[in-house]
């Protein structure tokens, strides 16, 4: 068996005792997805590639921490949300170092409309519109793919309030859609 | 059931997450009313563009900013595992040329003894020993001033070396774990302490540098510290850290841990 099959727990047990290139199969595995998950939250991708590296950072350097009864990818959201939020209160304090209306515009605007559908630009123009912690969970349920127990287990929220924040949510984004494409 | 409930149950009817009665609850209604089955079409195409999103890839920089921080960290861990074994070698190499130095030393002193009774052998022992403990906090002090942090590191793996350290060195040890730019060079300095937390004076100092720090691996290194040292202000200082709204969750979990172990 390679490295590359071990499972996420098995990984972070070969990094605790020293193999550190397991963290680097890890970032093989989640790099990816991570980077489309600040890039949902962010709209910014120099911001979003910065974040990457802050998560994998904390996991090289928390790696003892890591316990190992939870799993590993509800761990590392939870790193990852932690990274937004500082990113978000650096934001606060140095608002003009991110310009990011003008970088959001280009991502919804030019990119998505030159590279995907204009369907998709308006999809994103409608989750622009959702309150920030509706649109990270649906972030988290429908981009990232992760299950209700998951998104619980990385929010501290029970499943049952998860979900119905879902539902609403869904509801919401498609009064947002549909009321775009009138207009 | 109205309409307004149904729609609200949509989301969960297409995901199958309803529990069993209130999805056929809901497939009732929608065998029956038009109008909620807009909305489901309307969802379903909803649920389908957001499946067909694609992502995107990461900037070729990013990844060679990883290997750069791993293979960085691949450093620093083997230069930890070379210290030690240099350290060893050193201590071992310099212990034998004490030994050597002391053995001349009273041989040199009883042969000294029988010449000349009335001389004061011990006095130059002793002295000896002191400048040779100058020696060594000299090359210290100098080492924690270096630029590199692995030097600062190999400075304070010294003090550790020494079996009691003075007070100052103590106090050295606690200007860097309170100071020092780099968290390695933090954390070698709280690896050290740890010798010495079963003394009072240190035990106090641990607990007081927990206020100052901002770095969640010095923060949870030291309320491992703090509560193996089992002293009795260690709880309430804990308790305080917890109001602490800049404090990550997992310090709190090691903090509320501690605040347990200490109250069994």
């Amino acid at each position: 068996m390679s490295i590359s099959d071990h499972s996420d727990e098995a990984l972070m047990l070969k990094a605790q005792q020293g193999e550190l290139d397991a963290i680097g199969v890890l970032y093989q595995r989640y790099s990816k997805k991570l980077f489309n998950f600040f890039l949902r939250l962010t709209l910014d991708r120099d911001s979003s590639a910065d974040l990457i590296q802050n998560v994998f950072l904390r996991v090289i350097k928390y790696r003892m921490s890591y316990s190992g009864t939870h799993p590993f990818r509800t761990w590392m959201y939870q790193m990852a949300r932690n990274c937004h939020n500082d990113y978000l209160e650096m934001k606060k304090k140095h608002p003009n170092a991110f310009d990011t209306e003008k970088i959001a515009a280009s991502i919804i605007d030019d990119d998505y409309a030159n590279t995907q559908s204009a369907q998709d630009a308006l999809l994103f123009k409608a989750l622009e519109n959702l309150p920030y912690e509706s649109k990270e969970l649906l972030v988290m349920s429908k981009f990232q793919g992760l299950k209700y127990e998951e998104i619980a287990s990385i929010t501290g929220d029970s499943v049952a309030n998860i979900k119905i924040k879902v539902y609403r949510t869904m509801i919401k984004l498609k009064e947002l859609y549909f009321e775009l494409e009138k207009a | 059931m109205s309409c307004k409930e149904i729609v609200e149950l949509l989301p969960g009817y297409i995901d199958k997450s309803l529990d069993r009665d209130t999805h056929d609850l809901v497939a009732n209604h929608l065998s029956e009313c038009n109008k909620c089955n807009g909305e489901l079409d309307k969802l379903l195409s909803l649920e389908s563009m957001l499946s067909q999103v694609i992502e995107e890839n990461i900037p070729h920089h990013v990844q060679y900013g990883f290997k750069t921080m791993l293979n960085e960290e691949k450093r620093v861990s083997r230069l930890s595992i070379s210290n030690k074994i240099n350290q060893k070698h050193i201590s071992l190499s310099s212990l034998i040329k004490v030994a050597a130095g002391l053995l001349l030393l009273i041989t040199g002193g009883f042969i000294g003894y029988i010449i000349h009774p009335q001389s004061g052998s011990q006095e130059e022992v002793s002295s000896l020993k002191q400048e040779m403990v100058e020696m060594k906090n000299l090359v210290i002090y100098s080492l924690l001033k270096q630029e590199s942090a692995s030097e600062r590191i190999k400075a304070v793996s010294y003090i550790k070396e020494i079996s009691k350290p003075d007070p100052k060195l103590i106090e050295t040890l606690f200007n860097t774990l309170n100071t020092d730019r780099n968290v390695n060079v933090r954390l070698a300095a709280a690896q050290a302490l740890a010798k010495y937390k079963d003394n009072k004076e240190v035990a106090r100092g641990i607990v007081k540098s927990l206020e100052i720090q901002n770095e969640p691996l010095v923060q949870i290194m030291l309320i491992n510290l703090a509560v193996e040292t089992g002293n009795s202000d260690v709880a309430p200082e804990l308790n305080k850290l917890l109001d602490r709204t800049d404090l990550r969750d997992e310090v709190k979990t090691y903090a509320k841990k501690g605040i347990k172990t200490l109250s069994i």
